[in-house]
């Protein structure tokens, strides 16, 4: 075990780091700017421990699993919380800004924890902070009604997960007699199969799949959307690893787990893509986009000797897509509407407000239009590659039915994203929104446009681990 | 055996009772109830010091923080508590759902072989449940979730206090001055967005 216990060591980086800006609020109380950069650095470093670490490796007696999975789970956690400490939130935090960011630290860290975990207890702990951390973000503006709804809202029914997985647990225990992830996931008998079965229920609640997504469209709505940006990445990377952790170890036998993989799968695609359509509200459509997408991600462990670089780059270009999209729905919501367009009064972000902003702020929309691109799976962006890659592997895993479910999908998800992309495209008659000056939308957006360009491009880098 | 039957049987029926209370103070009494006879358990698998643990802790320390909330919140609040809302229907429901799993627990623990535990037991028979070898375990393979359980609660505790400075500094009740004093991040904030502050939960009888 190395100084930093090997691969745990973006864990202790990020948990630190999370109590040194609390104690640094001492120094810097109020002074914003100062906390934040602070909050930077600590992810800088999590980040280059993540990659780094001479001898990266299993740590604490493999509690936590040094490999490719947990570097994209750590990484991703990663550069989404950067992405909310970037982002100028929804409303003025105060004195409040040292335990936003510390629970922003907190929640990747917990992250981290879910997607490397090597056994149980680190899994359902990991789950544990993250939500615990995500619970008081989404209602961080407690004022706001809609905020304290959703974090409500979120606090119930990821309780609820956060239960079946502790009870699946319990079960799995009983019946193999090891917390292992990977010895555990081999349970065989009735009590390993419901335990297995009530794990993979308590992850899909916070991956957001069907039938577990009836909390996302609200509580995307209602957070804050920096927050919102940073639950829709972190948590389904760390989510996703760990479930493909579960399933592969599980899956590898067949029959019952390939049918349940498919169901949740394939119903989150379809059912997150067409209830995508009927959403004015960007937000509330991103969610249900979010909800496909991580069907068709779940999908991708029905190859099990190929889905890793496919997962990987697909994961990569989501993330990178889902951050640029949030940043501009940020800096769109946190404008002054136009007073012409008639649903911008009805809710900040309303498809309605998006209209003049290529006029106006033309590298801004460029941006979101690519992101939009890569969720539509568009080429040449990551989005399109990743969705090429998981088709691949599945193909070559035999499963070419779920293949052409999956391009069946995809022809419906045009429909929603290319209406956001026209809408952002037309004139508006007031000239459109008015953004606050902050070079955070811009920073953000960006990054991810360039990231997801990059992916499209020269996807080597991810492709290799 | 008998022990295990009689202790088991006691447990289940107080966490009946925690549920079925009307009076979230006897829900408590019932809790305290539950823990012990799970203290009880643990003793008579030979885990003496997490018994004790579990007595001090649980039953002690968490249950008088229970009674500490509960007294603060309806001191405030809730008036008469025995006149909760008593949702219908869902209680048959609940008890069926329940009866579904348990029988499945049941037919599947009667059907399958459930293991002996394979890791955790360090240490051999004999000092199982010593100081020693809980505490070799704690700071030995369990060093990770140990301090990860640090660090729930910390957050938790931290997202707790978060979330009641924000009422009161939406209540003008925190420090304004230094609200106002926050370098804003350019122009000032546009707040006609801002849901109409309908007083939640908690913050409506302040």
């Amino acid at each position: 075990m190395s100084a930093l216990g090997g691969a745990a060591a973006p864990i202790v980086v990020l948990g630190a780091g999370g109590v040194l800006i609390l104690l640094l609020d001492l120094l810097w109380e109020g002074r914003q700017t100062l906390q934040r950069a602070a909050a930077l650095i600590v992810l800088a470093l999590a980040a280059v421990s993540a990659v780094a670490v001479p001898g990266f490796r299993s740590g604490f007696h493999g509690a936590v699993l040094g490999d490719a999975l947990t570097t994209v789970a750590d990484l991703l956690a990663v550069a989404a919380a950067a992405a909310a400490v970037v982002l100028p939130p929804p409303a003025r935090w105060g004195k409040r800004w040292s335990a936003y960011l510390a629970l922003l630290l907190w929640s990747a860290a917990g992250m981290a924890l879910a997607g490397g975990a090597g056994n149980l207890i680190v899994l359902f702990l990991g789950v544990e902070v993250l939500s615990l951390a995500l619970y008081a973000l989404v209602a961080f503006a407690v004022e706001d009604g809609r905020a304290a709804e959703a974090g409500f809202k979120y606090f119930l029914l990821g309780g609820l997960g956060s239960g079946l997985l502790l009870y699946g647990s319990a079960l799995v225990y009983a019946s193999g007699g090891t917390l292992s992830l990977h010895a555990a996931t081999a349970a065989s008998g009735p009590l390993g199969v419901m335990g297995l079965l009530l794990i993979v229920a308590g992850l899909a609640f916070k991956l957001a799949l069907v039938p577990f997504q009836l909390w996302t469209p609200d509580v995307y709505e209602g957070a804050g959307t920096p927050v919102t940006a940073f639950m829709s990445v972190g948590t389904k990377a760390a989510a996703f690893a760990a479930l493909a952790r579960v399933a592969t170890s599980a899956f590898g036998r067949g029959g019952a787990w390939t049918g349940t993989v498919l169901v949740l799968g394939v119903l989150s695609m379809f059912a997150g893509y067409l209830l995508a359509i009927a959403q004015p509200g960007i937000k509330r459509l991103l969610a249900f986009s979010g909800v496909a997408n991580a069907g068709t991600l779940v999908l991708a462990l029905l190859a099990p000797a190929a889905w890793r670089p496919a997962a990987f780059v697909y994961l990569v270009a989501y993330a990178a897509a889902s951050l640029g999209a949030f940043a501009v729905v940020s800096a769109v919501e946190g404008a002054v509407p136009d007073p012409a367009m008639p649903g911008s009064r009805l809710r900040p972000d309303h498809m309605d407000n998006l209209r003049g902003l290529a006029r106006r702020y033309p590298w801004l929309a460029a941006a979101f239009i690519v992101s939009l691109l890569s969720l539509a799976s568009v080429p040449p962006t990551g989005g399109f590659l990743g969705k090429f890659l998981v088709l691949q592997a599945l193909a070559g895993a035999d499963h070419p039915f779920v293949a052409v479910l999956i391009v069946a999908a995809t022809l419906v998800a045009l429909y929603p994203y290319f209406k956001l992309a026209l809408a952002c495209l037309q004139p508006a008659p007031g000239g459109g929104p008015v953004l606050r000056a902050s070079a955070g939308w811009a920073i953000v957006a960006g990054v991810a446009a360039v990231v997801t360009i990059a992916v499209g491009i020269l996807p080597g880098p991810v492709l290799h681990g | 055996m008998i022990t295990f039957f009689i202790v088991a049987a006691v447990a289940v029926a107080a966490a009946i009772g925690v549920i079925a209370a009307r009076n979230a103070v006897h829900s408590v009494l019932w809790l305290v109830v539950h823990l012990c006879s799970l203290a009880v358990l643990y003793m008579t698998l030979h885990a003496e010091f997490l018994g004790l643990v579990q007595i001090l802790i649980y039953a002690g320390a968490v249950m008088i923080l229970f009674l500490f909330v509960l007294s603060l919140l309806s001191a405030r609040s809730a008036p008469n508590a025995a006149a909760w809302e008593q949702p219908r229907g869902q209680t048959g429901l609940a008890i069926a759902a329940a009866a579904v799993v348990a029988a499945l627990v049941l037919v599947g623990a009667a059907v399958g072989n459930i293991a002996a535990p394979t890791q955790g037991a360090a240490g051999g028979a004999a000092a199982f449940g010593t100081v020693q070898t809980f505490g070799q375990a704690l700071f030995g393979p369990y060093l990770l979730p140990f301090e990860g359980t640090a660090l729930a609660l910390l957050t938790a505790i931290v997202g707790a206090v978060a979330l009641s400075a924000g009422h009161d500094d939406a209540a003008g009740r925190g420090l304004p001055a230094t609200v106002a004093a926050e370098p804003a991040d350019g122009a000032p904030i546009d707040v006609s967005h801002a849901a109409p502050a309908e007083p939640v939960a908690t913050g409506g009888d302040r």
